[in-house]
């Protein structure tokens, strides 16, 4: 009704308060969230980008011929297999070290990247349901399937 | 670019984002942690919650003018959508998984205190989002109904339906105390 709280309300308001205040956020949460973000970007852009990829490449970019592309002149060695990971413009945001962990190894935050390509959180929720796993979990496992080839149970 | 084989995630940088994200998170991961778990009633669900939350501020970081008011709106706009969809309650833990280090209080107060938890729990979804914003966040009921998109009708009628229950739950003498201070 009105906005002033009653002694009641104002109890209640500062026993909540209580009741959480201990409660800390995990230490590497930044870092998470900040490589969870870059990971949407990276997956928006891509999601752009290909429209314009395969036009410009007549759609031949994933035969497998397409080699090194018309980069450089001198076609040096076999390119290794880390092409794009690492710009070669300088980060000028500051990267913490162990930046993808947040408590979480990479490979469980690659599986849950591959999730995210297919499915939405409310996926999770779903699977968690399903396989009586937390949401986290759920994620790995089905991130997990996905790159083995497998599939999940559920429609995106 | 060659993503779909052996997905290496590639990194993309915002620009002169990092450090001011790095400050918000910091600031005010611990405050919005507590607010997810008293909306979620589960503290891994919230932690969650949360990263999913700050991944979308990261990822709107030049749009959005105050990030601490974006990511409060956004975890109890999730939280109640998914509730609203899936009619889904929240899975129940025990209270000592909440924190991360003891509570330094007597243990009458802390028998009382969880008591308080365990019946905002029972609360329906709605109204225990109403009522965590109301009395947790201090939002005003015109807040609630604008960042919830309801009606002010509908965020008053849940807090009084939440609020009575919660008195029934808590228990008479508590509540007798609590009103005499």
């Amino acid at each position: 009704m009105d906005d002033r709280l009653s002694a009641w309300e104002e109890r209640l308001s500062r026993e909540l308060d209580q009741a959480v205040r201990e409660v800390r956020a995990p230490a590497g949460l930044a870092a998470a969230a900040r490589a969870g973000g870059r990971r949407r970007l990276s997956r928006r852009r891509a999601l752009v980008a290909v429209p314009a990829v395969v036009a410009a490449a007549g759609g031949a970019v994933w035969a497998g011929t397409s080699g090194p592309a018309p980069q450089a002149t001198t076609p040096a060695a076999p390119s290794p297999a880390t092409p794009s990971t690492t710009p070669s413009t300088a980060p000028r945001t500051p990267v913490p070290p162990a930046d993808p962990q947040a408590g979480k190894p990479a490979e469980e935050m690659a599986a849950v990247d591959r999730f995210y390509e297919q499915y939405r959180y409310s996926d999770a929720e779903r699977l968690a349901g399903v396989w009586n796993v937390d949401t986290w979990e759920a994620k790995v496992k089905g991130g997990r399937l996905l790159l083995s080839g497998g599939e999940i149970p559920a429609a995106p | 670019m060659r993503r779909r084989g052996n997905r290496e995630p590639v990194p993309v940088v915002l620009p002169g984002v990092g450090e001011e994200f790095e400050e918000f998170v910091t600031a005010g991961s611990d405050r919005l942690l507590r607010l997810a778990l008293l909306l979620t009633g589960d503290r891994a669900l919230a932690e969650d919650l949360l990263q999913d939350v700050l991944e979308r501020v990261y990822v709107r970081w030049r749009r959005i003018e105050d990030p601490h008011a974006y990511a409060r709106t956004a975890l109890a706009r999730r939280v109640t959508d998914r509730w609203r969809q899936r009619g889904r309650r929240p899975r129940e833990v025990a209270l000592e998984d909440w924190h991360g280090e003891a509570v330094a209080d007597g243990a009458a107060e802390r028998a009382e205190r969880s008591r308080v938890l365990e019946a905002l729990r029972a609360l329906p979804p709605r109204q225990r989002a109403v009522i965590v914003l109301r009395y947790f966040e201090d939002w005003s009921e015109e807040q609630i109904a604008d960042q919830l998109d309801v009606s002010r009708g509908t965020v008053k009628s849940q807090a009084s339906k939440g609020l009575r229950t919660l008195r029934t739950l808590v228990g008479e003498e508590v509540g007798a105390r609590w009103t005499t201070g």
